[in-house]
């Protein structure tokens, strides 16, 4: 499962939590660990949306 | 008659005129025996000018034979000690033709102009002058370098990339542990990092420890050790346990791999087990849609062997060049049929091992340890590469950067909010992505402001890029416009930056 942060200063979801373990995941195509979880949106989940700051 | 008509004893020189002289021969005879001694030295010295005479033992001492040519004639066991011989060919009329099947000198001996075919076998020989041409390759294992152009020799030689890092492996002497430092972890069917690069799984119904550990080879400190603790002896054709490095395709991007100039490359590395047979491993590309499954012997238990691996590279294929996965490098430690290819080529698929590779995750407290291991460009496995240790710590940090802290120390400097701090955490070396940030539990940290410590009760992260994290830690009692520092305050406190591969 997944969470969406967003960024403290501009209000944008920039990250990505793993609930699992609490990673913090950057948006950047070259991440392994923002790949899994474009795999796994893809596979047609939906991840937690982002707490309103 | 021939002059062996006359004795070496004079007085039996006693036959008839013209043979002999008797004893009281007629003057009549004098003259005729004269004559015929006259006629024997004149057909003496002939039979010397003209070869007509053979000499069965000849001896010749000292002195100088100049312009004799030895025409059609073989010496069977010549002796010849000390001297020249000089621009002459040895054998037969000409060079061309003439040859020593085997020629056995000892001593100080010197041939100069001469032609020696087949064979030459000396102890002490020396070449002083002149130049040696038309040789065949010599092997690397005979003092040569297996090549007949200076290219292909730096290539044979393994100094064809000298100057730059020639293993494409980070850590392959297993000396960077930052997650763990020496611990022992679990393999996860996700995969866990039991030193820096080396990225183990298990996904059996077996267990599988790893650690980074003090038992190495000679000139080795560390290796990695793999424990079953749980047997899988029946892995069904999904299941596998195995380890890999990912190596970032900028480091092969010269191997010209999926072209038709693929560079050969060959992988070395020392391994020990409880178990012996035939082991497996692979190189894959990422997407594991290319796979060369390679194979290699254990002959004896508990004991550490060096095996090396050459291959062709793959002409086929997509090989990133960029900062994502160029090779994979896999180290089978029991695998389905699902992941099992013949051994020996590229093939089409993700494979990395092959029918009949001893699973280590099959016997109960099987080990196998693993170091030294390099990749480098060329046909020859040549010596390890060692790097210092913060060059090899900061290869490490590419990928994984983490501020581990058990006693005082800070993580960071920010500025405070009514709600905590934000602060500022560079990274010591550019990070291949922008990573995935973990942190411990927040109570392991605390923020002082210059007036007093705040403990943290949230954490999380902001604008993560590859220099850099902001860290966002909350925490009450924070005034806002202070400046913060975010530092330890009990337990292990860390911050786990990963951008692996």
């Amino acid at each position: 499962m997944y969470k969406l942060l967003k960024d403290y200063l501009n209000n944008e979801v920039r990250i990505v939590q793993r609930t699992s373990d609490g990673a913090n995941i950057p948006m950047d195509e070259a991440n392994t660990d923002y790949q899994a979880y474009l795999k796994w949106v893809s596979e047609g989940n939906t991840p937690l949306p982002a707490d309103e700051l | 008659m021939a002059y062996t008509k006359y004795s070496l004893t004079p007085a039996n020189n006693n036959a008839a005129p013209p043979d002999g002289a008797p004893e009281g021969m007629l003057p009549s005879g004098v003259n005729d025996t004269m004559r015929d001694m006259m006629a024997q030295i004149r057909d003496v010295g002939d039979g010397i000018r003209d070869g007509t005479y053979t000499m069965t033992a000849p001896k010749i001492t000292g002195g100088t034979i100049t312009g004799v040519a030895l025409t059609g004639n073989t010496f069977t066991s010549p002796v010849i000690s000390g001297g020249s011989i000089n621009n002459t060919p040895i054998g037969a009329t000409t060079a061309s033709t003439g040859a020593f099947s085997t020629l056995s000198v000892t001593g100080a001996t010197t041939f100069s102009g001469a032609t020696v075919a087949n064979t030459f076998s000396s102890s002490g020989a020396t070449i002083t002058g002149g130049s040696v041409s038309g040789i065949t390759d010599l092997a690397i294992a005979d003092g040569g370098t297996g090549a007949s152009t200076a290219a292909n020799a730096r290539v044979n030689l393994g100094v064809d990339n000298y100057g730059m890092l020639k293993n494409r492996i980070i850590n392959g002497a297993m000396v960077i542990d930052q997650r763990n430092a020496g611990a022992s972890v679990t393999l996860t069917s996700g995969g866990v990092f039991p030193v820096d690069r080396w990225l183990g799984f298990e996904d059996t119904d077996g267990v599988m420890t790893a650690q980074q550990d003090s038992s190495a080879p000679a000139g080795f400190v560390n290796s990695i050790k793999f424990t079953t603790t749980t047997v899988d002896s029946s892995l069904s054709a999904s299941q596998f346990s195995c380890f890999r490095q990912g190596i970032e395709g900028f480091n092969i991007a010269d191997l010209n791999w999926g072209t038709a100039n693929a560079k050969t490359i060959t992988i070395s590395f020392w391994v020990r087990s409880s178990l012996t047979g035939t082991f497996a491993g692979s190189l894959r590309n990422d997407g594991g849609a290319r796979s060369y499954v390679f194979t290699y012997t254990i002959s004896a238990a508990n004991t550490w062997e060096q095996k090396t691996v050459t291959i062709a590279g793959d002409t086929s294929g997509t090989w990133l060049t960029n900062n994502g996965a160029g090779i994979y490098l896999t180290f089978d430690l029991g695998t389905g049929s699902s992941f099992q290819t013949t051994a020996g080529s590229w093939t089409a698929g993700n494979f990395w091992s092959t029918s009949g590779a001893v699973p280590v995750i099959g016997t109960l407290n099987a080990t196998l340890f693993i170091t030294g291991v390099q990749l480098e460009v060329g046909t020859q496995a040549t010596s390890f590469e060692y790097r210092q240790y913060q060059q090899e710590l900061a290869l490490c940090q590419r990928y994984c950067y983490m501020i581990s802290l058990t006693a005082s120390g800070d993580f960071g400097v920010g500025a405070c909010t009514a709600g905590g701090v934000q602060a500022y955490v560079p990274f010591p070396v550019t990070m291949r992505a922008a990573p995935t940030v973990t942190f411990s539990t927040a109570g392991n940290f605390s923020i002082a402001d210059g007036t007093a410590g705040y403990t943290v009760t949230s954490t999380g992260t902001s604008n993560i890029t590859t220099n850099q994290t902001t860290v966002n830690m909350g925490a009450s009692g924070t005034t806002g416009g202070r400046a913060g520092l975010l530092r330890y305050l009990t337990g292990t406190a860390f911050i786990l930056s990963s951008a692996e591969l």
